[in-house]
Order: C-alpha cells, then sequence, then structure tokens
C-alpha cells in the first residue's frame, strides 16, 4: 500500500467520529443533487414527451403565397403603395414524393410521413361538428405520432372507408366504435366513414376535432388530387430539430418549422428550469466542499506534530500533500456513495406519494447511472479541490517548527 | 574512523522582525562513527537550534553541514528529506509517536517512508525491534495506551529501525523518571556499542553527559568545552 494511502486510512480512521458526519453531510449534499436532479429531469422528460407525442419535430409546409406588385418600380421614382395579402387557398405540395425522398435521406431525420388534413365537418342525424381531417398512411403517422398506444377503443384501422376519431368527438356525437358518419369539406359533399377506434391523444383540442383517415380519402374530401399539405419529420436528437428544420428548409425551398420554434415558450420554461437547477446544484456543490475543506483544515492544524515528526523521518512534501487530498477524495467518493443511495431512495418514496388520482405517478424521474456517476465525479472533484487548501499548507509546515508546536 | 557529521562555520541567526539574534557563532565540530556524545549548556544556549541544523530541519545562515560525505547546502528540500531519512535517526523529548498507529506501525514508519510504500517483512522487523527495547508484546498497543517510558523505548526503537548512522535525541530522558531514565539511556548505549550508531544527546542530566564518551559543552552559542566528560 502506498504511504500515502497507509497514513490518510489511518489518519482517518482515528476521527472517524468526526469523518462519518463530515461524510453525512457530503452525503445529504449529493443526495439533494440527485433528488433536484432526477427530478427536474424527470419533469422537463415528462414535459417533452407530452409537447411531442402529438406533433412532429419538424413540419415541413409549402411556403406563405405572397402578393406582389402589380407595377414595375422604376429608379428614382417614389410610390405609395400597399400590397395586400392574399387570401390564403388551402396551400398544398405537389411533389411531395421528392420532398419525402430528400427529407428522409438527411442523416438525422428518423422517419417522416406526409400528411393531408383541412377542416371539414361531421355529421350525425342533425348534428354537425367541425372536425379536422388528417390523412396518411397510418404506420408511417404512428412512427412521427403515437396513435396506437392512446387507442382507448377499438383499433388503429383507416383501410377503405375507415376512421378513427378523437373521444370527445366521438362523444359531442354520440357515436361509438362500429357506428357509420358522415364527414364533408367545403368542397367535396362527403362520404361516409365506419368508425374503426377512438383515440385519446390527451389534448383536448385534438381529442374533439381529430378524424384519422387514410391519405387517399383525406386527398378526396380536400381536393387535393394526390398532393399532400405538409410532410411530417422526426429527428433523432431533438433539440437539434431547429438546425435540421433550417436544412430542410434549404434542401426543399418550402417552410420548415420546428418543434422549438412552435414551442418557443416552452423552450424558455425548461432553459429557466435548468438555470435555476444548475444555480441549487452549484451551491450544493460549494456547502459540501467548504464542509470538507473546514474538517481537513482543523485536522492539519491537530496534526502538525505528526507531520513536522513524518517529514523529520524523511517523508516528503509530496506524500503529506497526497494524504490530505486523498481524505478529501475518500470523503467526497463515500459521501457520494450515501448520497446516491439516499437520493434514489427519496425519489422513489416522492413517487410513491405524489400520484394522479388514477394512481399513476406524475412523471417519471430520470435516475440513472450517470446521473449518479456525474453526482459521484463532481462530489469526489469538490472534496479534492476543498483539500487542496489544507494539503498545501500542511506540505508547506517547518518540521522544526511543527515538532516544537 | 570515519566521519558521520562534520560541522564547518555554522552559523544561526533569526531575525526578529528588524532585530537579528546571532545564535550560533561558527561552530565547527566533527563525530565520527560509534560515539556517545552530550551535548550540554544552559538552557537558550543553542542547543536544539544546532541540533536541528544537524537534523537538517533548519538551514544555517552560513557555515557548511556534512552528513557522512553529503553536503547539505548542496541539496534541495527533496535531497535534504532523503539524507535525514537515509542517515538519521530522532528521539524527541515527547516521544512524538504518532497517536493513530499502533506501536509496530509507529517502527514501520521510517520503513514505509524510506520504500515510499507498505511491503512485507516489515511488521516483523518493527516486532522485532519492539523486543529489543522490551516491548515485543506491545506491538498492537496505541501510544495511549504505553506509559512514558514504553513510549520512549518505542521512540528510540523507531529511530534505529532502519539502522542510521547518526541518532539526533533532544532530551530523551527530559521527561522521564530515573528508572525510566536510565532504562532508555542503557538502551542507546546498547545500540552504540552493538551497531556502532553514533549518538548525539542534547539533554540537561548531568548523570547521563558523565556517562557519554565525549561532552560538548555549548554557552551563548560558541563551543565552550569539548572533550571526555568530567569525572
Amino acid at each position: 500500500m502506498p504511504i500515502s494511502v497507509f497514513m490518510a486510512v489511518r489518519f482517518m480512521w482515528e476521527q472517524r467520529s468526526q469523518n462519518a458526519l463530515i461524510i453525512t453531510g457530503v452525503g445529504v449534499g449529493v443526495a439533494v443533487l440527485v433528488f433536484i436532479s432526477a427530478l427536474i429531469g424527470g419533469l422537463q422528460a415528462s414535459l417533452i414527451e407530452r409537447t411531442l407525442g402529438t406533433q412532429a419535430h419538424i413540419i415541413i409546409t409549402p411556403l406563405e403565397q405572397e402578393g406582389r406588385p402589380v407595377l414595375k418600380p422604376k429608379a428614382g421614382t417614389r410610390y405609395l403603395r400597399r400590397i395586400e395579402k392574399p387570401v390564403q387557398r388551402m396551400r398544398r405540395i405537389d411533389e411531395w414524393q421528392k420532398v419525402d425522398a430528400n427529407v428522409s435521406a438527411l442523416g438525422a431525420v428518423t422517419a417522416t410521413v406526409p400528411i393531408a388534413t383541412g377542416p371539414g365537418f361531421a355529421l350525425r342525424g342533425n348534428s354537425s361538428v367541425s372536425v379536422v381531417a388528417v390523412g396518411a398512411e397510418p404506420n408511417r403517422l404512428d412512427a412521427v405520432i403515437p396513435i396506437r398506444k392512446n387507442i382507448k377503443a377499438g383499433h388503429y384501422s383507416v383501410a377503405g372507408t375507415d376512421v378513427v376519431l378523437g373521444t370527445e368527438l366521438a362523444d359531442d356525437l354520440g357515436i361509438g366504435v362500429g357506428d357509420r358518419i358522415r364527414i364533408r369539406t367545403a368542397t367535396n359533399e362527403g362520404q361516409v366513414f365506419i368508425v374503426r377506434g377512438l383515440v385519446d391523444m390527451g389534448v383536448q383540442g385534438l381529442n374533439r376535432t381529430w378524424a384519422l383517415m387514410s391519405l387517399r380519402n383525406a386527398q378526396t374530401l380536400l381536393g387535393l388530387a394526390g398532393s399532400v399539405t405538409a410532410v411530417y419529420a422526426q429527428v433523432t436528437e431533438i433539440y437539434e430539430a431547429e438546425t435540421v428544420a433550417r436544412d430542410i428548409g434549404r434542401v426543399t425551398g418550402l417552410t420548415a418549422l420546428s418543434w422549438m420554434e412552435s414551442n418557443a415558450q416552452l423552450l424558455t420554461a425548461l432553459k429557466s428550469q435548468t438555470a435555476s437547477t444548475t444555480m441549487i446544484r452549484f451551491f450544493v456543490i460549494i456547502t459540501v466542499a467548504i464542509g470538507i475543506a473546514s474538517v481537513l483544515v482543523v485536522s492539519v492544524i491537530q496534526r502538525s506534530k505528526e507531520i513536522g515528526i513524518l517529514r523529520a523521518m524523511g517523508a516528503t512534501r509530496g506524500v503529506v500533500l497526497n494524504v490530505f487530498l486523498l481524505q478529501g477524495a475518500v470523503v467526497g467518493m463515500l459521501g457520494s456513495v450515501i448520497g446516491g443511495a439516499l437520493g434514489a431512495v427519496l425519489a422513489q418514496i416522492f413517487q410513491l406519494i405524489a400520484r394522479n388520482p388514477d394512481g399513476t405517478p406524475f412523471f417519471s424521474f430520470v435516475l440513472d447511472a450517470p446521473l449518479l456517476l456525474t453526482s459521484g465525479v463532481i462530489a469526489t472533484a469538490a472534496g479534492v479541490l476543498a483539500a487542496v487548501v489544507p494539503a498545501r499548507r500542511a506540505a508547506a509546515l517547518d518540521p522544526a517548527v511543527a515538532i516544537r508546536g | 574512523m570515519a566521519d558521520v557529521l562534520r560541522l564547518e562555520g555554522v552559523t544561526r541567526e533569526f531575525d526578529n522582525g528588524g532585530v537579528v539574534t546571532r545564535v550560533l557563532h561558527g561552530i565547527d565540530t566533527r563525530v565520527v562513527g560509534g560515539e556517545l556524545t552530550a551535548i550540554i549548556g544552559p538552557s537558550g544556549s543553542g542547543k536544539s537550534t544546532l541540533l536541528n541544523i544537524i537534523g537538517l530541519l533548519m538551514p544555517p545562515t552560513d557555515g557548511k553541514v556534512w552528513i557522512g560525505d553529503e553536503e547539505a547546502s548542496a541539496l534541495d528540500d527533496r535531497g535534504l528529506t532523503r539524507l535525514r531519512g537515509q542517515k538519521i535517526g530522532f528521539i524527541f523529548q515527547f516521544h512524538h509517536l504518532v497517536p493513530a498507529l499502533s506501536a509496530a506501525e509507529n517502527l514501520m514508519m521510517p520503513l514505509i517512508i524510506e520504500k515510499g510504500r507498505t511491503g512485507e517483512g516489515m511488521r516483523e522487523r518493527a516486532i522485532e525491534g519492539l523486543t529489543a527495547v522490551g516491548l515485543g508484546d506491545r506491538a498492537d498497543a496505541r501510544p495511549s495506551q504505553l506509559s512514558g517510558g514504553q513510549q520512549q523505548r518505542v521512540a528510540v526503537a523507531r529511530a534505529l529501525i532502519n539502522r542510521p548512522p547518526l541518532v539526533l535525541a533532544d532530551e530523551p530522558t527530559g521527561n522521564l523518571d530515573t528508572e525510566s531514565s536510565a532504562v532508555v539511556f542503557d538502551l542507546m548505549r546498547r545500540y552504540n556499542r552493538e551497531e556502532n550508531t553514533a549518538f548525539l544527546i542534547v539533554t540537561h542530566d548531568p548523570r547521563i553527559a558523565a556517562q557519554c564518551d565525549r561532552v560538548i559543552e555549548i554557552v551563548d552559542g560558541r563551543i565552550e568545552r569539548d572533550g571526555a566528560p568530567e569525572s
């Protein structure tokens, strides 16, 4: 065993009560660190999952139609002009197969789905309810927006005249699985569909309006004649969506809107939350470091004679330095093991207590190996850094003065 | 016989806020292997300062110190530390054992320091050393569990464990009763004869000084007398 380890272990064992206390203190600090990180991580993951559970990471749509001046401006002439924005017709992507292929070819894109979507009415007897017709190939849509796992009744089928309705839309119409319904649009007299499933997307706006059908049926209803209104895309790294959207815009010449742009407020809230978590973590680490440093400073004062004797017997300054740095590291490491376990237990208890009325937890904590490992490394590093000043002080002791006391 | 220690014009001054006090005035002396030397003198005469300079714990303001054939002023802190560990043993008035270590571990420390790590056979050597001072059965006792005399015997055994050619003892019996003093001095005398170890013993006890081979008397930082003890 190296001499520094031998002495550090003996010194720590001799002051075991004092060390047990400071290790417990570090443990509590690390537990707070782990718990807060897991809580905020879980909360953020849950918020993002809920947000992205009903929308694509990137939505590609045609460019907005803009008015153009009728007169060509002459050089040197000033005009007073007003260009009125034209009435927006249903915008469509005609060569969507090419767009779809180009977007799919991008490495960061994991899935795409061409969509034909537009407003319509669901008619049942005398009642008429406004709906949003959403036409897409079911498996491809499911890869971008999870539909199957949200089906509450029946199953996800849009083959032929099959349709899947939002749960609240079905309630409004007073229909269920197996019932027939007519859906029409402003340009089409409509078609009769058979309700094959009811989907609960967790968002009232969607549950009250969505009518999922085949791409072909939606194209016919919306008068798109083989075109689509958008292409949805999923990316591997959600926080890269904005960059990928810019690439898509450049490649396709269309408008590509990322979830980050369409949820700017959410993103700001998440960033603020991350900043406040970082502040909490910073102050916890500072507290832990001050605790370790204060114990080691006292230890150096108490042991100055012993340090002098060791130096007189031939121990180098480096050995003395390492003895105290190791003590800091051991306190940090043991504290992080205890704190990691304590933080995990606290997270479990919180999840048992804080539950939705149906018994499910509010959200899952993000308590994984990287979090525990990072907390351990941070606490150990804080222990070593906190030990630097007392260790240097110990190493710098003049042995003659230290022995004399 | 070869010199284990040589001092040439060793001077030491202390600067206390601009007031310079000269504690040692050009000390010249040499100690050969196997010599048992007492350093005596009144309090404040510079005995402990001289011992610290010889022990390489304090540099002289002027003059040169040789330990064996190595000149100390030519060495940096690391070199001084190495020389101290290899060539010099220390015995202090208040034993200065490490309380966190057992008696055997205290004896092992010079060996561990020399090797840089614990090693095989060290504990056995420590127990041999303790047995030699009559404490073989107290190997696992902490210093706090030993009497003052026993603690000082452990300190003597520790100073000698790696057989240094020179041992410096600062008032080694100053804190002991007459009986324990005699035991500790006999130990040093025995090692001096059996191992040919040179001892430099700072003492106020005339009985200890009378039993040494040589007495150096220091008064006001100068060697006043150097020779055989007065009978």
